[in-house]
Parts: C-alpha cells; structure tokens; sequence
C-alpha cells in the first residue's frame, strides 16, 4: 500500500520535472523545483514509515528548514539582478 | 505498526489514517497535473502553493494517525507547523519579485498593483 503512495508521488514528481526544463520564466522554475522538494520530502517520511526506520523524519526536517532558505536566496538573488535598484 | 494489539481500535486507526494518506497523494498528483495545465506564471504559484501543502499535511496526519506514538507525532506536528508557517512565505515572495520584475498576468483586466505605485 505504502509502495504504490510512492509510486503516485514519484509520478507527480516527473511530471513537475517537465515544467523545471521547459519553463516560459525563471521563475517558473523556482516554483516547480520548490514542488518537487516538497513532494521528496513527503516520500522520505513516507520511506520513514515504509522501512520502519525514523531517523529519516529528521532528514525530512532539515530538509524543509533547507527548502526554505533556499528558495528565500533564489528570490532575493534573481530579483536583483534586473532591478538595479541598490547601487 | 504491529505495536497495538485491540483488534477494532486498530482497524479504526489504520482506515482513517489511509484515508488520510491516500487523499494527501491525489491532493500532490493534481497539484503536478495543475503545473503542466494551468497557463500562466501565477496561477501555477496557486497550484503549487495550496494544493501541495494541503496533500502535504494530509499525508502528515495520515502517518500521525497510522502510527500512534509520542515521539513521531512531536515530530510531525513540527514539521506541519514548519510547512504551513514557511510555504506561504516563500509563495508570497516569490509573486513580489516576479511582479517587480515584470511578469504579467495573462488575460488581466485591470492592474491595480500599478496604479497604486504610480499614485
């Protein structure tokens, strides 16, 4: 059961990965690269339940909290770029 | 998974914690299905930003439910209350800075962030 959970969310992965190549903006890709490390954390908590094994939680912790920072920076950093609004 | 013994308390627990699972991975798979169909910048941002964090902390509350221990629902409740503080956040600068940068609506009416600013 917990297998074929996976296996949708794997799904849903690859179809996301179609929108990261072939996005109009940058920041469609920010958006969709955002979606797919949502959706990798779900399959390590799911992996978590699945092996029996909880240290993978934690993983799935830091994860976020690295999920966050980055797509903070990518935002910042490409607003920036054309704006040039700090001298 | 095995640790409760009650027969009835335990089916109850694992149906309502599968329900939970399976609808948080229908919730992700339309949320990806939103991402290739949906035609603009923004409304791709709704997708990704509603949908995945509802399938998100439904797939969480499944896995509290289906395991009732004390240590994995601290720890799932902290990752809820982490997803549903920072996921906003991050949606929300992402539209401000695409808006500043010059990423238009398709179909807009009326543009009432800019008329703002030039008043």
């Amino acid at each position: 059961m917990i297998e074929s959970l996976i296996v949708v969310i794997v799904i849903s992965i690859l179809i996301t990965a179609y929108r990261v190549v072939k996005g109009p903006t940058v920041f469609d890709r920010i958006v969709a690269a955002d979606s797919i490390g949502i959706m990798f954390l779900l399959i390590l908590v799911l992996l978590s339940l699945y092996y029996e094994r909880y240290i993978f939680i934690d993983v799935a912790l830091v994860f976020g909290v690295l999920l966050f920072i980055d797509v903070l920076v990518m935002a910042k950093y490409f607003g920036e770029k054309k704006g040039g609004g700090g001298h | 998974m095995r640790r409760r013994e009650g027969g009835v308390i335990k089916l109850l627990f694992d149906i309502i914690g599968y329900y939970f699972i399976i609808t948080g991975s229908i919730l992700c798979l339309i949320s990806a299905l939103a991402m290739i169909r949906f035609p603009d910048f923004y409304t791709r941002l709704h997708a990704s930003s509603k949908t995945l964090t509802g399938g998100t902390i439904s797939i969480l509350i499944g896995i509290m439910i289906f395991k009732w221990e004390l240590f994995i629902t601290l720890r799932l409740l902290l990752l809820i209350a982490f997803l549903i503080i920072t996921n906003p956040v991050t949606a929300h600068a992402i539209a401000k800075v695409a808006y500043g940068i010059g990423v238009k609506p398709r179909n807009i009416v009326r543009d009432e962030l800019s008329e703002k600013e030039e008043r």
